[in-house]
């Protein structure tokens, strides 16, 4: 199994607060759980890894180049590799929830607007939220806003993906249908590397679909 | 003490125009690296800009062109008439209408209807944590919101202003043909014949230095806005009255240009 990402005493300093110190590796096919104790880490932690400006130590390394080392060329190769599903990145209120979805990749890719239109809608589809392409975001459920979020990062392919307190104010039916799709989402890739964000264990080990084969408390 | 209180009052009164002329060369600078990566995204918003900036405040601009016409013209031309004719009545006009009512009057309309939009729009996406969800998605919101809003707005002025400047000048003709027995062909004669290079690029250069003035303000106070939904009324006002301040200033420094130009 190839290191992909690595994180060693890795400590942000974010908003006048540090993180404790996370020392972690991530493999190829890795689904790793990390228990926040505060929502901080998680603020701290989604950022840092956006390159939303985050002062850091220690060391975090992308396929063994650490990220202080980062060319723009390595920015977007990460940025390629790279996506999150967070509430704290909503979506965009005055697109409508198609355009939220191939608005990444018709921005970086210069794409024919048509192209991406139909694989944004096939992936609504596959959410089951295919009904709401051509509404605004504020017409949506907060599932609804959850599964189009996924939808967007869906959309880029990443290697690594990042879901941060997804499973939150969500019932049992909910949660394991968008557990159930994560883990399909997983499962397309060998090497795809899955890390989700909770405040509480007990939350993620009711998943059923979801294997984890690291569960950090930080 | 004198330099410290020399110091505040350069700050006062050139802190603006030096943080605005910095945020353009920000957007400009955001423009070279980042193009043509997402031209076809940041397209999508002029168009969509020019739609609500100018598409839909035509009507208005139309009726105000309408308006100004009849309005300055039945107001001067009996006056007028008698001290030089025709020739004068076309010069006023030019003067009154081309070169200064109509782009200080369209430029204060769309103020109060685009500007107050734009500054509260991109207050609420900062508020939203929108903006730093396009940074995450790898866009540069400068170059996404900014840029496109400034080539659409001065589209829009420029076009609308050119619009309500038309009308305005035949709604003039038809007002004084019916009310002072002035002919068409005199008329236009008459303002052809006042017409110069001077009134056209004047025109031009007040709507482009509007055009890009305007929306630079609003987005700068729309992406000053910090963490609160109280501060969006705030800036909003500050924005309005920004532009309104700077609109008039590059009014009369470019009459001034021009004028020294001729």
């Amino acid at each position: 199994m190839a290191v992909k990402l690595k994180f060693y005493k890795l400590i942000i300093n974010f908003e006048g607060e540090k993180t404790p110190p996370l020392s972690l590796m991530f493999e190829d096919g890795d689904t790793v759980a990390l228990i926040f104790s505060r929502d901080f880490y998680n603020k701290a932690l989604i950022d840092f890894l956006h390159f939303i400006p985050t002062d850091y130590e220690g060391e975090a390394t992308f396929l063994g180049k650490d990220f202080k080392a980062f060319t723009n060329e390595d920015k977007e190769k990460w940025q390629k590799s790279f996506a999150s599903v967070c509430f704290l990145y909503p979506l965009i209120n005055n697109l409508k929830v198609i355009e939220n979805v191939y608005l990444p990749v018709f921005y970086r890719d210069n794409i024919k607007e048509d192209l991406v239109f139909d694989k944004a809608y096939s992936i609504l589809e596959e959410l089951g939220i295919e009904k709401k392409f051509n509404q605004l975001p504020a017409f949506l459920s907060n599932f609804e806003r959850k599964l189009a979020i996924f939808a967007r990062a869906k959309m880029l392919e990443p290697a690594i993906i990042y879901y941060g307190n997804v499973f939150s104010e969500l019932d049992e039916d909910k949660k394991d249908y968008f557990s159930g799709k994560i883990a399909e989402f997983h499962n397309e890739r060998t090497d795809r590397i899955t890390i989700i964000t909770s405040r509480s264990e007990n939350e993620l080990n009711e998943l059923e679909a979801l294997k984890f084969n690291k569960i950090i408390n930080i | 003490m004198i330099k410290a209180f020399l110091e505040y009052l350069f700050e006062k009164l050139f802190g603006g125009i030096y943080n605005l002329i910095s945020f353009l060369v920000i957007v400009i600078d955001e423009f070279i690296k980042n193009f043509p990566k997402g031209y076809l995204a940041v397209r999508k918003i002029v168009y969509k800009q020019i739609y609500f900036s100018g598409v839909e405040a035509l009507r208005l601009t139309v009726q105000l062109g309408i308006l100004l016409g009849i309005v300055i013209v039945t107001q001067m031309a009996a006056f007028i008439k008698g001290l030089g004719g025709v020739n004068l009545i076309g010069k006023i006009l030019l003067v009154a209408i081309i070169r200064e009512a109509i782009p200080l009057f369209i430029a204060v309309i769309m103020i109060a209807r685009s500007g107050t939009a734009i500054t509260s729009e991109l207050g609420l996406m900062k508020i939203n944590g929108e903006v730093l969800s396009l940074k995450s998605l790898g866009i540069e919101p400068v170059y996404y919101i900014v840029f496109p809003r400034l080539v659409a707005f001065t589209i829009s002025l420029f076009t609308i202003t050119l619009i309500a400047a038309f009308v305005s000048v035949i709604t003039g003709s038809f007002t004084l043909f019916l009310f002072e027995k002035v002919s068409f062909a005199d008329f236009y004669d008459a303002l052809f014949l006042n017409m110069s290079i001077f009134d056209l690029v004047l025109f031009s250069l007040k709507n482009i230095a509007f055009g890009i003035t305007i929306p630079l303000i609003c987005c700068f106070y729309g992406l000053s806005i910090k963490k609160s939904a109280t501060e969006i009324p705030q800036m909003a006002t500050k924005s309005v009255l920004s532009c309104f301040l700077y609109v008039f200033l590059l009014n009369v420094i470019l009459d001034f240009l021009v004028l020294i130009w001729q």
